[in-house]
């Protein structure tokens, strides 16, 4: 969905009215997506539907190698336009800092009245009991297709902001690799709470600066350190105070 | 009124449920009887679209598509479980939400776009959803985490849910499944209560005899997934083909 973001943006911004049209064609294209993805792998269950939604990602970024008319594939894009707000180009890699940090910003907020609606507890409800909740009154697969759009087009918007911010790329940079990370920065950071996915961010962008000397043990420093979270601290950095809180009940009661 | 004609469901070559008709009046008390492996659980789980199934269901005369979980939820009839079904990592007040019928300002865009009128359609339906958990005794639980909860008050909770949700009928699957005495008596006079108060229609799958004498008008019993009686009470007790559905080998031993 970054992937498609990133190429349906630069489209839609060089055809039509730059940055800003950009952004609004990868969130409605890859919220779309995101939809008709959840909707065609409806009847698998939590790990296939992962498994499914690898596989359509690998394929996604196949069909960009090969469509180079498109995305240029190893060659890649370039000449992307530069956001721009209310006529000033963001021509600094500063300015666009800003602007990314605007917008996300923006997603938290949106994030923050979303999980204290209503529709968040109707959403935990379908994904963790689905049948219970279609005999309640609710329509979880509706209320999935929504939330896999919404998420989707979140990435959308990622994809875009990482085309335009760049100003240019090849479809390098959607590789495997990318997945792990991102991965990595939840689990790091920890799924129980949006600000984890923040946290993770943060460290995982930064630690390889403080590592450099270590850069080609970098893959295994990854694979020990996903290891080892999921082993030892399976809420991730943002769940640290459940799992100490649980180490010391356990310490407590023997 | 639910009116269930020629339900039929099949598990590969055993015929659970053999073409068994069913009505349930407005405001009557069934209880469906039978010994394990009889079909009440899957008739009930053939109406509510739990397991594909052939015949017709029509409530109030209009009719219901049978296979699809939860279709029947929108003509007003709900349901509980076996086990409680309950999401633990929701309050025990938010467990009653997801079960009141009033579905609107519920959408993303609503979070997102209408706060304001999204808070005071909350407040109203926190003040519903403490009703429920009044009810059934639950009020200073309101705020507890349903996994908290010890068994029988998860029975209790599932029932408020059910309870918030103002069904015209309510199927119960064996209610009383492992709640002690106490528990058991307090359920019938809630129960009790609810009827007597005009509540929904009762269709009840229970083992316990004194719990069913206490509520229902009427009783069907069900072996090897055809009724083979139906009728009060007393009268069902006493026919001789109910005493051998479930002594059948002693009494011939004898």
């Amino acid at each position: 969905m970054y992937a498609v973001g990133a190429y349906v943006s630069v489209w839609c911004a060089k055809h039509f009215g730059g940055f800003w049209s950009g952004l609004l064609g990868a969130v409605i294209v890859t919220a779309a997506l995101g939809a008709l993805t959840k909707l065609a792998f409806a009847r698998c269950s939590e790990i296939y539907f992962a498994i499914a939604t690898m596989a359509l990602g690998s394929l996604i970024v196949i069909l960009f190698r090969e469509w180079t008319s498109f995305t240029g594939g190893y060659e890649g894009l370039g000449d992307i336009p530069l956001p721009s707000i209310f006529g000033y180009q963001l021509a600094s890699g500063q300015s666009r800092y800003y602007l990314g940090l605007a917008i996300l910003a923006l997603l938290l907020l949106l994030t923050i009245l979303f999980f204290r609606s209503p529709v968040a507890r109707d959403l935990a409800f379908a994904r963790d009991k689905g049948p219970v909740a279609a005999v309640t009154g609710l329509k979880p697969l509706r209320l999935q297709v929504m939330g896999f759009a919404v998420g989707s087009g979140i990435q959308g918007i990622a994809g875009s902001l990482y085309a335009h911010g760049a100003g240019f790329f090849s479809v390098e940079a959607f590789n495997i690799d990318l997945s792990l990370l991102v991965l990595l920065m939840l689990l790091l950071g920890g799924m129980v709470s949006m600000y984890g996915a923040i946290i993770g961010a943060v460290i995982l962008v930064y630690l390889p600066e403080f590592l450099r000397d270590a850069a080609k043990y970098a893959e295994i420093i990854y694979a020990l350190a996903i290891l080892i979270i999921i082993v030892a601290f399976p809420s991730g950095i943002a769940g640290l105070r459940h799992t100490v809180e649980r180490v010391i009940r356990r310490a407590r009661r023997t | 009124m639910l009116d269930a004609r020629d339900i039929r469901v099949r598990f590969g070559g055993v015929v659970a449920v053999d073409s068994v008709s069913l009505s349930i009046a407005d405001g009557e008390v069934l209880g469906l009887v039978g010994p394990n492996g009889s079909g009440k659980s899957t008739f009930i789980n053939a109406v509510t679209g739990l397991v594909p199934a052939t015949g017709t269901v029509t409530v109030d005369g209009r009719p219901v598509p049978l296979g699809r979980p939860g279709a029947i939820a929108s003509s007003g009839v709900l349901r509980t479980f076996q086990t409680p079904q309950v999401h633990d990592e929701l309050t025990c007040l938010e467990n009653v939400l997801l079960g009141l019928p009033d579905r609107s300002l519920r959408s993303i865009g609503v979070a997102w776009l209408r706060r304001r009128a999204l808070l005071r359609a909350e407040r109203r339906r926190w003040s519903e959803a403490l009703d429920a958990l009044e009810f059934v005794g639950l009020a200073d639980a309101s705020q507890s985490h349903a996994g908290e909860l010890s068994y029988g008050e998860r029975r209790r909770l599932e029932l408020a849910r059910a309870y918030a949700g103002r069904p015209t009928t309510l199927l119960l699957d064996e209610p009383a499944a492992g709640l002690n005495q106490v528990e058991t008596t307090g359920l019938v006079t809630l129960l009790k209560d609810w009827r007597d108060r005009g509540g929904p229609a009762l269709m009840v799958v229970e083992h316990k005899i004194d719990f069913l004498e206490e509520l229902c008008h009427r009783l069907v019993v069900l072996e090897l997934g055809k009724v083979i009686a139906s009728g009060e009470p007393a009268a069902v007790w006493a026919d001789p083909k109910v005493a051998n559905a479930y002594l059948g080998a002693v009494v011939v031993d004898a």
